[in-house]
């Protein structure tokens, strides 16, 4: 009986504590960023939400908090409109240098982000890309495509291509076999990768502390410096906002799996 | 039932895939008429379905032509050859309903959705789904999701239907009663239907004709009694129910007897063969019947070695003298005389014999 009792608690045990240590720095930022004063402080001496007033009211944050939404979405953009038709490409064809153009796409990932960062630092340099959102963009999107091109190779791996071949038999092209067949079943799959890329680029900082500039400041960038130079509870109030947003998509998933997909593609194709 | 011009032609089509030295399909030919229902028959790795890929459209041919109506379609890809398909795993589109997947190919030939509606009904009815128009692949049986793959290849009437083993995951009963609602809607409809299995008795029953698969090429295409009786090649003979393969030579042409290890054998009027050729002479095994004596030809004395007993009927197997191993039917009845051990008298009619060539 006892046994049988430890042996339920001790996983129980075990699962709250390492919550517990995962979770409670973050709590102390969600309680820091309600604190008072210009500098950050544990505990607080009395609670207030002028730091959230700050951070919407400022440029100086909005703008690097700008920044960031358009970078990431556009270097998600990119990074899914280059890795999409390459793991098709390598999900339908065997052509000669696979295995070699396999390796090129995974390289970003084997090399170090510092090594990365100080290369565009230099290359973007001679393209007079420093300083640029565009320099970010192209940067980030190299740095995701290896790990989107991962998640949708093994989204086509589970895919059932004999439905393909179902929807040719139908009389469907490949354009109209994509758009009917391919992209509604593969749909929730690629906004899962392209949220990846999104936070990829989102998460950044190496490179985005050497290449960025004060032009295109992130978000992160514009974290580092302030708690570099002024220790602003501003960042605490940012990092709880990021915190919240990055917990309601996780139940907004988990929400919509269990709702079950209820769009019908041949809606789609009835409006037409 | 003639032509001047066959409906669909296979003409010496061959398939190598990339990269291997072995030929997937080797030579076939074959004239497929309208309305016709023609079975590939054959064991794994024949070459079946590879051919019906061809037909299809999906894979290309190495070589040969394959002809609709006196046109070579191998240019032609698989969406605009207007060719239903039914594939083994059923294939619907788990996104879309029962009425949603057989409407697909009419929406995508553009059709006015008064006539989609009217059509996607009569179909789903015709193949006895009517109530579960709403449901999702998934919310259907095997039996019932492969009924939505045959209406929604039937329901733009294409101009032919391949089936590879659409059956293949169902079971038994379910798949002879889909045996039969499939050849009923072919006859009906005047489908020409082409249609992948390795179960012999379904081509039996099903097909105007069978071609009979093996190392990918089709040893021989006839009517499924034809193929029964009259095997072309030992493989057809042996693949296509049970027989008695005796090694031969003919003897006496004229007379028509083959010399055999177990003396001569008469044959039938329809072979012709020369004298001193290497045969076979095969009798199927429910041919071969108890004799009260032995009789001077065409009957042999066995040892009974082996007997399985089905209820209604015995299956014997038997050995002669000089060893060589026939096997028979007895009824029920004849049981005890068949006892394992037991010495029988059997015997044949020369016109149940078929002689077929057999190579050096
Ligand atoms: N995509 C492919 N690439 C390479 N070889 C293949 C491919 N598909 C089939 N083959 C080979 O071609 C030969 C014929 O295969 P096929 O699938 O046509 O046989 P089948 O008669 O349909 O067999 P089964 O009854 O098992 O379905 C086999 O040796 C098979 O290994
Ligand atoms: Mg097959």
């Amino acid at each position: 009986m006892t046994s049988r009792l430890q042996s339920s608690l001790i996983p129980k045990f075990l699962a709250l504590s390492i919550g517990g240590f995962l979770l409670l720095p973050m709590l102390l930022v969600v309680v820091m960023s309600f604190g008072e004063g210009t500098s950050l402080r544990f505990p607080p001496r009395a609670f207030t939400i002028d730091s959230y007033i700050v951070y919407f009211t400022s440029a100086g944050w909005m703008v690097p908090t700008l920044n960031s939404f358009i970078i990431a979405g556009a270097s998600a953009a990119i990074t899914l409109l280059v890795t999409t038709p390459a793991a098709f490409a390598f999900a339908l064809f065997d052509f000669p240098g696979k295995r070699l153009v396999r390796l090129l796409i995974m390289m970003p990932l084997m090399v170090p982000f510092i090594v990365m960062a100080l290369a565009y630092f230099f290359f973007f340099g001679q393209l007079r890309l420093l300083n640029t959102m565009v320099g970010v963009v192209i940067a980030h999107a190299c740095l995701a495509v290896p790990i989107v091109f991962l998640i949708q190779s093994a989204n086509l791996k589970s895919f059932d291509w004999t439905l393909v071949r179902a929807s040719q038999a139908c009389g469907a092209g490949h354009f109209r076999t994509f758009r009917y067949i391919c992209l509604p079943l593969l749909r929730p799959s690629f906004l899962v990768a392209g949220l990846f890329a999104f936070i990829t680029s989102f998460d950044e900082t190496v490179i985005a502390l050497f290449i960025s500039g004060r032009a295109a400041s992130t978000l992160p960038r514009r974290m580092f410096e302030s708690v570099r130079q002024e220790s602003d509870p501003v960042v605490a109030v940012v990092s709880t906002l990021l915190f919240a947003v990055v917990a309601a998509v996780a139940i907004v998933i988990a929400w919509r799996r269990e709702a079950g997909r209820s769009r019908s593609a041949t809606r789609d194709l009835e409006r037409e | 039932m003639t032509q001047a011009q066959p409906f669909l032609r296979l003409d010496a089509v061959s398939k190598r895939y990339g990269g291997r030295a072995e030929l997937a399909v080797e030579g076939v030919s074959a004239d497929i008429r309208e309305g016709e229902f023609v079975s590939l028959l054959g064991p794994s790795g024949s070459g079946k379905t590879t051919t019906l890929m061809m037909i299809a459209g999906f894979e290309l041919p190495s070589e040969g032509r394959i002809m609709l109506s006196g046109s070579d379609i191998v240019g032609i890809p698989a969406h605009r050859r207007n060719f239903g398909m039914v594939f083994q795993n059923y294939a619907l589109f788990p996104h879309m309903t029962a009425f949603e997947n057989v409407a697909y190919p009419l929406r995508l030939r553009k059709q006015p959705s008064s006539r989609i509606d009217e059509k996607v009904k009569r179909y789903l009815d015709m193949v006895g789904l009517a109530r579960f128009a709403s449901r999702r692949p998934a919310e259907l049986s095997g039996g019932q999701q492969q009924r939505v793959a045959l209406a929604r290849a039937l329901v733009f009437e294409p101009t032919v239907v391949l089936m590879d083993e659409p059956l293949g995951a169902l079971d038994k009963n379910l798949r002879e009663q889909m045996q039969i609602e499939i050849k009923e809607l072919q006859k009906k409809l005047g489908i020409t239907l082409i249609y992948v299995t390795h179960d012999q008795s379904e081509a039996m029953t099903m097909s105007d004709r069978i071609a009979v698969f093996n190392n990918g090429r089709i040893e021989q295409i006839a009517a499924p009694l034809e193929i029964y009786r009259r095997p072309e090649t030992r493989f057809v003979g042996e693949f296509v129910g049970e027989s008695n393969m005796i090694e031969g030579r003919v003897g006496d042409a004229t007379e028509r007897r083959v010399e055999t290890e177990i003396g001569e054998i008469e044959y039938g009027p329809d072979s012709a063969f020369g004298a001193g050729m290497p045969v076979f002479a095969m009798i199927r095994p429910e041919l071969i019947t108890l004799a009260e004596k032995l009789p001077p030809r065409n009957g042999t004395q066995l040892t009974v070695t082996r007997t399985i007993h089905f209820g209604d009927r015995v299956s014997v197997e038997g050995t002669t003298v000089g060893g060589t191993m026939l096997r028979f039917r007895a009824s029920g009845r004849e049981a005890a005389v068949c006892a394992t051990g037991r010495q029988v008298n059997v015997a044949w009619r020369s016109d149940d014999v078929h002689i077929l060539a057999r190579g050096q």
